[in-house]
């Protein structure tokens, strides 16, 4: 499983070596092409390389889910400064965060992206946005249990400040519960590109599945069935393999939540 | 009683940030509705002879109050795709995908409880891993991708269910029967594809929580008074596992709007989510708000309800 998902992600990064040709460019062939030995998924409506299509749509995926992910991280570190000081500034999170809970996310991340444009920073920047809640709320739970504990009190007595107690000493003991979770997060926000992309809203200058997708729900009538399922495969395999890293990653970090009865 | 007053008053406070949050968004959209309504080559005069027409002119904050005291009122707007108002149009939508989320709960909710409990009952036994391999699979990936593989096998390739709509188009039916079938036909492949995800939700929780309760000592307490085996499976271990599927299913049909909207796609299925894609694609701001504070009031209301049933059903449950 590792090793299937590094080398997906070693194609990500390096999608020139794994294919000559251009990914979205069309003509190669003059329709319509089954899967042959020149282009092994085949091509789409408009002579487009499934193939090359399919790579450089890894790319986007990883492109997608790393920024996504640490954007949402970032913004929930807040979780951490709310649960250490509480007060007020954690009834305004708390606050907040029950507000984002109260719409369905993506038909949020729907909405953001029509009024605002579909251009793919926009999206980016948009689902990260809208993902940090749940893990703002992990880091206010393990923050909340930790500060009393003896080693941060007796940080607190040697006069260590609040900010260097808050990064040396609680930031790394949250991370065995944040981390698991950054693996689902990064899954979902591939999840709501492709969603987003499939529904037509997304970047169509962006080499992303779910407009690939979105063209093979088209392709099967003409038979295509190979423009629709060589992203659908490859998009299963992904979220596949980040919900086992995730799973793989929880027993490693706490394994007393180990369901071993 | 106070939670639910607590609760209750929530709402409408939902609704009046989800209204001002959308208020704000259509103010700093790109783009000038004005313009855009008006059409290219527009005169001067005419342009404004709109924006007074709709209160256009009026100072920003005036604006606001406006728009928040129309919808408080129930009136949202008029859909400018459909040209009727968005809560007519809603109305119409909600109770197809009521129908279709209701169908996949009746696979789902079964389903799931019965493989959740098989994998409990043979805990550590090749069933058990074979539930849990088949939940994290279809717990990863969404269902509109299962959609789309159901949808090329069962209806390009194998042709034997239709491929998307709510009816036949162009087919007189001779009963009522036959039309409910025609709808049923319709309806199998959409639910199947919401069911499947759904479903391994509840197998999860189910086996979580009931190998948690038969280790526990009230189980082993009934064991060694020598109530029979089934008898401690289900009246004892299964009814307090049968809490945590409520919290599932909360969740579920409250943030159903959300999920439908890629499965209802798919199959071109007449409810809310299709509605959500139609209001995109015509740029119909008025009917995209809508859905919006429709789906936040939903949530609200379906929390509440859940709330409701938890204190009904579990008498240790006394929210303060």
């Amino acid at each position: 499983m590792g090793l299937l998902l590094a080398i997906l992600f070693f194609i990500g990064l390096f999608p020139s070596l794994v294919t000559k040709r251009v990914a979205m460019k069309s003509g190669y062939t003059a329709g319509l092409a089954a899967p042959s030995p020149g282009f092994p998924l085949g091509t789409d409506q408009l002579g487009r390389d499934v193939f090359a299509w399919v790579v450089n749509g890894t790319r986007v995926a990883f492109y997608v889910g790393t920024a996504c992910t640490l954007i949402s991280f970032v913004i929930a570190l807040m979780g951490m400064f709310a649960g250490y000081y509480g007060g007020r500034v954690d009834q305004m999170l708390m606050r907040v965060t029950d507000l984002t809970m109260a719409v369905p996310r993506f038909v949020l991340i729907v909405v953001f992206t029509t009024l605002l444009g579909s251009n793919f920073i926009n999206i980016i920047l948009i689902i990260g946005a809208l993902s940090w809640p749940t893990l703002a709320r992990i880091m206010r739970a393990e923050t909340l249990a930790l500060r009393e504990r003896e080693f941060v009190l007796s940080a607190r007595v040697v006069g260590s400040r609040s900010i260097d107690i808050l990064f040396f000493e609680i930031f790394p003991n949250i991370l065995p519960s944040v981390i698991p979770s950054l693996a689902l997060q990064f899954s979902y926000s591939v999840i709501d590109e492709i969603a987003i992309s499939f529904l037509g809203l997304g970047d169509p200058n962006v080499a992303s599945w779910g407009l690939l997708i979105s063209i093979g729900r088209q392709a099967i009538f003409a038979g295509g069935w190979w423009v629709l399922l060589s992203p659908c495969v490859l998009c299963i395999f992904l979220l596949v393999c980040l919900n086992l890293l995730a799973d793989r990653l929880n027993d490693r970090f706490n394994p007393k939540l180990r369901f071993n009865l | 009683m106070s939670y639910f007053v607590k609760r209750l008053i929530q709402i409408p406070f939902v609704v009046v940030v989800v209204v001002t949050l959308g208020f704000i968004l259509l103010k700093v959209a790109p783009g000038d509705p004005v313009s855009m309504f008006a059409g290219d080559g527009a005169t001067q005069e005419y342009l404004e002879a709109i924006k007074k027409a709709y209160g256009l002119d009026k100072p920003v904050i005036e604006q606001y109050f406006i728009y928040m005291r129309g919808i408080l009122k129930g009136n949202w707007g008029h859909s400018l795709s459909f040209d009727r108002a968005v809560l007519t149009v809603i109305m119409e939508r909600i109770p197809y995908t009521l129908l279709l989320a209701f169908a996949g709960f009746l696979i789902a909710v079964p389903m799931g409880i019965l493989l959740g409990v098989i994998a409990a009952i043979k805990r550590s036994s090749p069933i058990d891993s074979f539930v849990s391999g088949f939940s994290t699979f279809f717990n990863s990936v969404p269902a509109f991708i299962f959609g789309l593989i159901l949808l090329y096998a069962f209806a390009v390739y194998w042709k034997i269910l239709p491929l998307g709509g709510i009816q036949t188009v162009g087919v007189s039916f001779p009963s009522y029967a036959a039309k409910l079938i025609d709808l049923l036909r319709h309806l199998v492949l959409p639910a199947i594809s919401l069911a499947l995800i759904w479903m391994v939700g509840y197998a999860r929780v189910m086996r979580n929580t009931m190998v948690e309760s038969l280790l526990s000592d009230y189980v082993r307490a009934a064991v060694s008074r020598g109530i029979s085996h089934g008898r401690v499976i289900f009246r004892h271990a299964f009814r307090n596992s049968i809490l945590s599927v409520v919290t599932l299913a909360g969740v579920h049909v409250g943030y159903m709007i959300g999920g439908v909207i890629l499965t209802e796609t798919v199959f071109s299925w007449f409810g809310i989510g299709n509605l959500v894609i139609q209001a995109v694609s015509f740029r119909d701001y008025p009917l995209l708000m809508g859905i919006l504070f429709f789906s936040s009031i939903w949530v609200a209301v379906v929390n509440l309800l859940v709330d409701a049933i938890y204190v009904t059903i579990d008498p240790r449950v006394r929210l303060g």
